[in-house]
């Protein structure tokens, strides 16, 4: 199958400072490609250098089979975009804006089809209101009218939830959902939070430092059922001895985060019977803390307390 | 490139702010035009002191070709920071809002684009001047009459037949208007560098006063720069109020003038088409 996006050996410096190193993925048709970092990580630098934004010092991409830097017309007519911030024209009405960008793409829909596509993002009774009056949900909504006018196979979204609201934090997420599995169009989502990708996506990369540290199809990554369990004792020396007589000793990690901490990975329905093992055997256990599924997995592969409270705040 | 320029120039005439060089003008011009109908006499006849002991001078003198020649005196030198308002945020005014990125990830060539925008820049600039125009010439001389135009020159006084004038200021709006392209192109090259407008806006300002600083200082250091400033050649409009009208100083300043636009045009495509769109 042919992937809709392709890159391949991705560099990018800023005065110095590589941005992106090296990196290269494909995305296949029908995915929902979740795109994951810490906060500078590369994500939206690669995502502008997709979007021929930002000029790569090597590499090449490809969309839909062309070469983004020989074919870029013909590329972007299928791809629609929210970078970052949802930003429009704020002295325009949301039908002028959706209008101008329509015809920007080449075609000049009816009147009637723009406001069945403000309607879809609920905003068809804020047609005429300039969009300097509008929330930032209201505004993100009309971002994603716009990056959808032309009806693009590809729909990239960098940070679609930033600033929003739980509410509209779903909607995003339906919205994601909707444009996959009802329309047959590729995603690629670019976040920080990884519940968010986690719901979401099909096939993931996690980057840092601009470079790929995985890529796959998320079942194939992580097992959703593991829970990253970390467990403060009264007297640790004696509960490493106590679990390595135990079949404990296959979920407990190597690594030391703590004086008195001890990390297992391990099916979370048996984080409470090892509880009660500890404290039968005479260990006090002063506190459990887990976190789930994408996000154990990210920690996982990385170290680091402070990349984690970047990354999971 | 039609369709981008459409959307351009909805875009510049959907603003407020478009509309303060309109109302800017239209103020300045009213003043003036208000100043001389009530006191016109005596400032010409402070104007014209020295003359009058020499000559006698009959007629209208206070006509609407004369009142159209000071106004344009006054305010020509004003007009570039109201041609920048808008030339200076083509660019830089998408790259602050942020609208500049959503531009480019759509199927629209970079040069295609920024033409597109120069262009509207351009139009936007040629109708203000013909808002001038019409203002200071047709209004001045509905309210003043006709008459043959008395211009004043440091060396000399020009004398031109009322029948004589009127094809001059066509030339003369022409030129001006050359000159504040050539103003709009500077503007609009130092936006593409810029991610807020009032950077190209003051800078493009501080350049124009800068050199007509040097234009008008009568210190010989700086005559020797005079030719190789564009100052010096926008100024080129008042060579047709001379009698006989030097075409040839005047068709070399206009050469001058497109070159300075076609280097800012050019130089700009070249660095649009590579810049990494960071905003």
């Amino acid at each position: 199958m042919q992937p809709v996006v392709s890159l391949r050996g991705l560099e990018k410096s800023f005065n110095g400072f590589k941005a992106v190193d090296g990196l290269g993925f494909d995305v296949y048709p029908g995915d929902i490609y979740g795109f994951l970092g810490q906060n500078g990580a590369g994500k939206s630098t690669t995502l502008r250098i997709l979007l021929s934004l930002i000029r790569p010092d090597a590499g090449a991409v490809s969309l839909f089979g062309m070469n983004l830097l020989q074919h870029r017309k013909e590329c972007l007519q299928k791809v629609g975009a929210v970078i970052e911030k949802p930003d429009v024209y704020t002295y325009l009405s949301a039908y002028d804006n959706l209008a101008i960008f329509a015809r920007l793409n080449g075609i000049r829909p009816r009147r009637q089809q723009l406001m069945e596509q403000l309607d879809t993002v609920g905003l068809a009774d804020r047609a005429a209101s300039k969009v300097k009056t509008f929330s930032q949900g209201m505004k993100q909504r009309l971002g994603i009218a716009v990056a959808l006018v032309h009806n693009p196979a590809l729909v990239v979204l960098d940070e679609p939830t930033n600033g929003l609201d739980p509410q509209g934090i779903a909607d995003i997420r339906n919205l994601v959902l909707h444009l996959c599995r009802e329309q047959g169009k590729t995603v690629l989502v670019s976040s920080h939070l990884l519940a968010e990708i986690e719901q979401v996506a099909t096939r993931m990369i996690i980057i840092d430092k601009g470079k790929m540290l995985v890529e796959g199809k998320v079942s194939d990554l992580f097992d959703p059922a593991q829970s990253r369990v970390l467990i403060t004792v009264s007297d640790p020396v004696r509960a490493r001895q106590f679990i390595s007589h135990q079949p404990w000793q296959a979920y407990l990690k190597t690594d030391q985060p703590g004086d008195n901490q001890l990390l297992f990975r391990m099916p979370k329905e048996q984080i409470p019977v090892l509880n009660r093992e500890l404290v039968m055997a005479g260990i006090d256990v002063h506190a459990i803390d887990t976190t789930h599924s994408l996000e154990a997995y990210f920690l996982s592969i990385t170290t680091g307390k402070q990349h984690v409270a970047d990354f999971t705040h | 490139m039609w369709p981008i320029l459409r959307i351009e120039l909805f875009k510049i005439f959907s603003r407020p702010r478009t509309y303060i060089s309109f109302v800017a003008i239209t103020v300045i011009v009213a003043l003036i035009q208000l100043a001389l109908y009530v006191d016109g006499k005596n400032y010409i006849q402070f104007g014209m002191q020295s003359l009058t002991q020499g000559f006698d001078i009959e007629g209208n003198v206070l006509n609407g070709y004369l009142v159209c020649f000071i106004i344009l005196q006054t305010l020509l030198i004003h007009v570039p920071l109201l041609i920048a308002l808008v030339a200076g945020d083509a660019i830089a005014g998408e790259a602050n809002m942020g609208t500049l990125r959503i531009l480019l990830t759509r199927p629209v060539g970079r040069v295609e684009l920024l033409l597109a925008k120069f262009a509207a820049s351009l139009v936007y600039t040629l109708l203000l001047l013909v808002w001038m125009a019409l203002l200071a010439l047709f209004l001045s001389l509905f309210i003043f009459g006709k008459g043959d135009l008395m211009i004043l020159k440091s060396e000399e006084v020009v004398v031109l037949a009322q029948n004589d004038v009127f094809w001059r200021y066509g030339w003369a709006f022409l030129f001006a208007s050359l000159s504040m392209v050539m103003v709009a192109a500077l503007a609009f090259l130092l936006s593409i560098f810029a991610d807020n407008s009032i950077g190209p806006i003051i800078t493009t300002m501080s350049i124009v006063i800068l050199f007509t600083i040097l234009t008008t200082l009568d210190i010989p250091f700086f005559q020797l720069l005079r030719p190789w400033l564009f100052t010096t050649h926008m100024l080129g409009w008042k060579a047709f109020f001379d009698d006989p009208i030097p075409w040839q100083a005047v068709s070399q300043s206009a050469a001058i003038l497109l070159l300075h636009i076609l280097f800012f045009a050019i130089l700009g495509a070249w660095v649009f088409k590579r810049k990494d769109i960071l905003s």
